[in-house]
């Protein structure tokens, strides 16, 4: 499966995510447990996160995913396969440089983690 | 009396898993999305003082910049509603809280709205000044026509007599004015610059009346018959329940100071009315109703307030504080309400006095008594109306 992750003018890169994709839907919702055990479940909305490794991304693409970290540019995310049919808006949320690490033995091909979570 | 919803929404309110929605608007556009904290939006039925609200929003992207380079905004009306979104009919959303900003306060990226509502309107001004006091002393003026003047002549709400008036409950207004009315209930009333909250609180005490806002209106009531909107909250949708016993609030022996002379500062004449069978019991427990502001004319009137006010506490009675559920989220203060627990044997249906509603974690606690739930007039006969209460 690859992925596209491109800005609302367009400009995007492709990515091949590592096996330890993960997509994450996390409800927002309130719960309350009356004195009789009964339980109400008040949901206010979700959201989605996804974190994979990516490996072997040279220093044009890494450049690109990284100024978009800085800025903290909103972005879509698709895939070109079935395990993802819709297009998400996402930003990307990591605390750290996304990609910043060497792909060992090569000095211009890079790896790191991509975290999103929409908004 | 409560809010006018469909059966939908009685449904979905008493429902496990309803599709819930709350929005918040800023001169009618949808902030809902940007906000942090959702407020908590209370009413008492004896406490008419505006009403405070504070609402968290997020500032990353700086949306609510505009209060600073608009400052006009600052006004800016703020509507708050919660409901239910109907899966082929849309949204059905009460109004909890319909006011105007009061204050902002930005932190870093994020921005804090104060809202208040219309009673601020009232709270910022007065009735009379110590030097040309506000003297009503019409031979047959009640205290409905008091208030009244109050809201509009001094407060600025709207003198529409309509059900057309945007910030009185006409209707409920009526009913309130048909009370004393009925009964020939006359006051007479002088303020010297109190604000017109204090005025209005200071009526709603001689008279044991509540006024409060329910659906963004003023509402005058003085309960005497169990309205038909009641819910019954049980185990099922309670999450707590505390139940307060105040021997200390009994009064046995009610004083009233009546016809005030203005001109001399002179209390005319007093009544009392004691209920022989609680002082036996708990021993005499005393208090004088008289205030320079507003008094009753005639010995009858300011005996009939006496003997009510010994028909609500000439025994201890039972408050009960319910934390529940969304299932009363379409009632008000007034509202009846049955509370049943076994635990304290408690199966009544006491009146709604308080009413809390926490939008952001959708929990409502109701302070909920048998007080005024159904308080006829004592001194009514069944030759005026063929019945012993009159009603």
């Amino acid at each position: 499966m690859s992925l596209l992750l491109f800005t609302s003018s367009g400009n995007g890169v492709t990515l091949d995510p590592e096996w330890d994709f993960d997509r994450k839907d996390t409800q927002i919702k309130t719960e309350h447990t009356t004195r009789s055990g009964k339980r109400y479940v008040y949901k206010w909305g979700s959201y989605v996160k996804f974190s994979f490794g990516v490996t072997f991304i040279n220093s044009s693409t890494a450049a690109i995913i990284n100024s978009w970290w800085i800025t903290n540019t909103k972005l879509q995310l698709a895939a070109n396969s079935s395990e993802l049919t819709s297009t998400f808006s996402v930003m990307l949320t990591a605390s750290d440089l996304p990609i910043g690490q060497y792909q060992k033995p090569y000095t211009d091909r890079y790896k790191g983690k991509i975290e999103l979570q929409g908004y | 009396m409560g809010y006018s919803v469909s059966s939908w929404f009685v449904e979905q309110a008493a429902s496990e898993n309803p599709p819930v929605k709350r929005t918040f608007t800023i001169a009618g556009s949808d902030y809902s999305d940007w906000v942090l904290t959702w407020p908590t939006i209370s009413a008492r039925w004896d406490e008419l003082r505006p009403n405070n609200v504070t609402i968290q929003l997020a500032n990353e992207d700086q949306t609510f910049n505009f209060f600073k380079t608009a400052k006009t905004n600052v006004q800016a009306a703020c509507v708050l509603k919660f409901g239910f979104t109907h899966p082929t009919s849309g949204d059905e959303l009460l109004t909890m809280f319909n006011g105007s900003v009061a204050e902002v306060s930005f932190k870093d990226a994020s921005v804090s709205l104060r809202l208040n509502d219309k009673i601020q309107k009232l709270s910022d001004r007065i009735v009379g000044t110590t030097n040309s006091a506000a003297v009503f002393s019409s031979a047959t003026l009640m205290a409905s026509d008091i208030a009244w003047t109050a809201c509009t002549c001094y407060g600025g709400f709207s003198g529409l007599t309509s059900t057309n008036n945007p910030d009185i409950d006409y209707a409920a207004f009526l009913v309130w004015a048909a009370v004393f009315s009925a009964d020939q209930v006359y006051m007479g009333a002088s303020f010297k610059g109190q604000k017109v909250t204090e005025a209005l609180r200071k009526i709603m005490q001689s008279t044991q009346s509540a006024a409060y806002i329910a659906n963004d209106k003023l509402v005058f009531a003085r309960w005497s018959v169990v309205n038909t909107q009641i819910v019954t909250l049980d185990s099922d949708s309670v999450k707590t329940l505390g139940l307060k016993i105040r021997a200390d609030a009994l009064i046995n022996k009610q004083w009233i100071e009546f016809d005030y002379q203005v001109s001399s500062s002179y209390w005319a004449k007093s009544v009392f009315a004691a209920n022989t069978a609680s002082i036996n019991s708990y021993g005499t427990r005393e208090t004088v109703q008289k205030d320079e502001s507003i008094w009753y004319v005639s010995s009858a009137n300011a005996l009939n307030a006496a003997e009510r006010s010994l028909f609500v506490n000439a025994q201890p009675y039972d408050e009960v504080s319910i934390s529940t559920t969304l299932k009363p989220l379409h009632q008000t203060v007034g509202d009846t309400i049955i509370a049943v627990d076994n635990h304290l044997d408690v199966t009544e249906g006491w009146r709604i006095m308080g009413l809390s509603i926490n939008m952001d974690n959708a929990s409502i606690t109701a302070d909920i008594d048998g007080s005024q739930v159904n308080t006829p007039f004592l001194l009514d006969y069944s030759a005026l109306d063929s019945v012993d209460i009159l009603v």
